[in-house]
């Protein structure tokens, strides 16, 4: 069956014995993207994460991996990069990581050759016969990064992926993930860290309180949350911005209105998207117009407004 | 299954190849030999410090000349002295090696409880029946004179006989009694499986533990089945035991008979006249009838059983104490669920020593075949050739106890290792074994 998700999240409920972890779930993930999933500590991130790598299994609901239900011959085609993560304290790097390729199905030979070319990108040759308690943190979550790509799956699931590097490493994850992206992966970021969504990801989904609350692509979500905000730059000398400042905070009620080396800058926001053209008129008679943008919202204040207000709710 | 195997793989390997291990192994028969040679160095050189004995004499004929001075080599009567009580007591108090004085007062033979040994030093146990024993000589020799009994004949009423025991079989032959040997037999192999279960059953609830705390759990569960690492690993941990239980067996013998070569032949030979001779007292066997009694005994049935209680014992209590590891998150946690997993080994050990006693009795029928008891209990009781439905009951009843036990851990084990910082109680356990199935 063709289809143009890879992960089609249909209807899913989970209860344990004290709470529910999803309440009936849907979710569609499509193929070749980075979808962000999103929500505070509790939504059911990882429960939810959890069904889709068979680790537990839903009380109702189904979840489809390229169009056919979940089974266990889909392990190998799913990379997991779980939030709690760690490796064997007393054990090699190198065996190590053999180890976790073969568990997902890799030929002995097979995982050598690929392990080293990864630790060779990664410089971390030096450390393949060290144990991994003398590896840093970061490079151990090098190492863990390694081994949930190695087998080349199909999708990719990474639960907090960016925790614990240092910005460097985390610019060289963050490369990664996008080539991933770029030769056909599927990746699914669950993350808090917002900037990494609006950097990365094509849409997203948000969770809050074992529900979906918003889902769609970045672009939609946001134009969703578009308040009529602008932002204007003229440029003017100071005195006659002293002339109009008066007048635009008047009639603007701008939340923003500063001069600045021969440049007057305002935000504000309109009551309508129609008054817009007339507002723009007036304000291209007090000077030459240097830059014009509507404010979009970001995505760290969605985030916050969604679950605030479902929070009251 | 592939993966399955790749985990054992994993368990043995890195276990195998601990430096703990290596030592532990290597280390294990050097210390059953260190003990061996000291039990024979003690036997050889007992030297303990002489008991010096003073003794006043107050009986009219020097009854206390008699006195044996062989009482015992650690043991000197210092007798002759002049003097009442009190000038005893200060040469007591004075001189520094003398421990004791011994009292014959002066109507000693008519009332022999009057007599009395006062210490500064108290003997030892052996110096105590040393000295009883030189005083009821005296007595005795006393007595027969006073009896006019000839020596030879008292010595021809005392002599012991030992009375051979024997086994009457059906045939009407006998057969030399080997139930010492069973006992033996019987008490060891129960004794190695309880070691077995404890040491390894507890390397497994630490290796989950480990998982759990090394946050690792969750990366190799995404690849293979909760059950599949949980029995994974406990196969694995069972080659390990194996394996160091061959290399001390087969070390242990080597270790020991270098220890017997080195160590002085006739000391061995003096160890081996001293069992002989207790093994006189009680049956009256000779070299012969011990290769009978080896050769008398089902060999088969026993290794058989042994493996069986064995690996049976260990699959039903490590898979519990995995699930302990699963429902914790630290070692100092586990103390709580861990006194009902050991309570009955150790109680199955205390069992195991009684019914020796009585192998066929209600107890011992009772303990070999309830499971959590049996595989330490019925091994100790199989060298008595138990009734063939019983030892079928057991077994069987082991066999489902320990499919139902790897079942029950199986689902706490797979809620348990992605509890992070949640503190389980018993309530909680049950909770898990009831939640709904996973994939």
């Amino acid at each position: 069956m063709e289809t143009s998700l890879a992960i089609d999240i249909r209807n899913l409920t989970k209860r344990y014995a004290a709470h529910t972890a999803l309440n009936d779930v849907s979710i569609e993930v499509p193929k070749e993207q980075i979808f962000g999933l999103l929500g505070p500590n509790g939504a059911g991130k990882t429960s939810l994460i959890r069904i889709i790598n068979q680790i537990t299994a839903p009380d109702s609901g189904q979840v489809l991996l390229f169009g056919s239900p979940l089974a266990p011959m889909h392990v190998s085609r799913i990379g997991y990069l779980p939030e709690e993560r760690g490796l064997y304290r007393k054990m090699n790097v190198g065996e190590q990581a053999l180890y976790l390729a073969r568990l997902k199905g890799l030929s002995t030979a097979e995982a050598k050759s690929r392990l080293k070319m990864w630790f060779e990108r990664f410089d971390l040759n030096p450390w393949w016969n060290k144990k991994v308690e003398e590896l840093s943190k970061g490079m151990q979550q090098k190492v863990q990064f390694i081994v949930t790509i190695l087998h080349e799956p199909d999708v990719l699931i990474l639960d907090e992926p960016f925790s614990g590097f240092d910005p460097v490493n985390a610019a060289l994850i963050r490369d990664e993930i996008l080539r991933l992206r770029d030769n056909g992966t599927t990746i699914l970021l669950s993350t808090h860290r917002m900037e990494s969504v609006e950097a990365l990801c094509h849409s997203i989904a948000l969770l809050h309180k074992s529900k979906v609350y918003l889902s769609g692509s970045l672009t939609d979500i946001k134009n969703r949350f578009r308040k009529n905000e602008y932002r204007v730059v003229l440029e003017m000398p100071e005195t006659e911005f002293n002339t109009h400042s008066q007048y635009l905070s008047q009639t603007l009620l701008p939340t923003k209105l500063e001069w600045a080396d021969g440049f007057a800058q305002m935000e504000f926001q309109l009551p309508e998207s129609g008054a817009l053209k007339a507002t723009l008129n007036e304000l291209l008679k007090l000077g030459n117009l240097v830059e014009f943008r509507e404010l979009l919202p970001g995505m760290d204040r969605i985030f916050v407004e969604t679950v605030t207000e479902s929070s009251k709710a | 299954m592939n993966t399955i195997f790749l985990i054992v793989q994993r368990e043995y390997w890195t276990r195998v190849r601990k430096k703990s291990f290596v030592v532990m192994t290597l280390l294990g028969p050097l210390l059953v030999s260190i003990f061996y040679a000291f039990l024979i160095w003690v036997s050889m050189a007992e030297e303990t410090p002489t008991y010096r004995v003073l003794v006043l004499d107050e009986t009219p004929d020097g009854m206390a000349a008699e006195l044996s001075t062989k009482a015992g080599p650690d043991i000197v009567f210092e007798s002759g002295l002049p003097g009442n009580l009190s000038a005893f007591t200060d040469v007591l108090y004075q001189r520094e090696e003398v421990d004791a004085v011994l009292v014959f007062p002066l109507r000693a033979f008519e009332n022999p409880s009057s007599i009395y040994l006062g210490y500064k030093t108290p003997p030892s146990l052996e110096s105590r029946s040393g000295i009883s024993a030189a005083v009821e000589q005296v007595l005795e020799k006393r007595k027969l004179a006073f009896y006019d009994i000839p020596q030879s004949t008292f010595d021809e009423i005392r002599k012991r006989i030992d009375m051979p025991i024997r086994k009457l079989k059906e045939s009407g032959s006998l057969q030399s009694d080997d139930s010492l040997l069973r006992t033996a037999l019987g008490l060891g192999s129960g004794f190695l499986i309880y070691m077995f279960i404890f040491l390894y059953g507890v390397m497994v609830m630490r290796g989950v533990l480990e998982e759990k705390t090394n946050r690792i759990v969750e990366i190799i569960i995404s690849s293979v089945k909760p059950f599949q690492l949980m029995m994974g690993k406990i196969l694995g941990i069972a080659l390990v035991g194996l394996t160091q239980f061959v290399i001390w067996a087969l070390l242990s013998g080597i270790a020991m008979a270098i220890v017997g070569g080195i160590m002085a032949p006739d000391a061995l030979e003096q160890a081996r006249q001293g069992s002989l001779q207790t093994q006189a007292e009680v049956g009256g066997i000779n070299t012969g009838e011990v290769l009978g009694m080896i050769a008398g005994i089902n060999w088969f049935v026993i290794l058989g059983s042994f493996v069986f209680f064995f690996l049976g014992g260990y699959l039903l209590y490590s898979s519990l104490l995995a699930a302990i590891g699963a429902a914790v998150d630290a070692e100092t946690d586990t103390q709580q669920f861990m006194l009902p997993v050991s309570l009955p080994l150790a109680f199955s050990l205390v069992i195991s020593m009684n019914i020796i006693k009585n192998p066929d009795g209600p107890w011992a029928t009772f303990f070999s075949i309830f499971p959590l008891t049996s595989p330490i209990v019925m091994m100790s009781r199989i060298a008595f050739n138990p009734p063939a439905w019983q030892v079928a009951l057991s077994m069987g009843l082991l066999v489902l106890t320990f499919v139902l036990s790897t079942w029950m851990a199986g689902r706490i084990y797979r809620t348990g290792i992605l509890m992070y910082g949640k503190k389980a109680s018993y309530r909680e356990l049950m909770k898990w074994l009831f939640y709904k199935g996973n994939a």
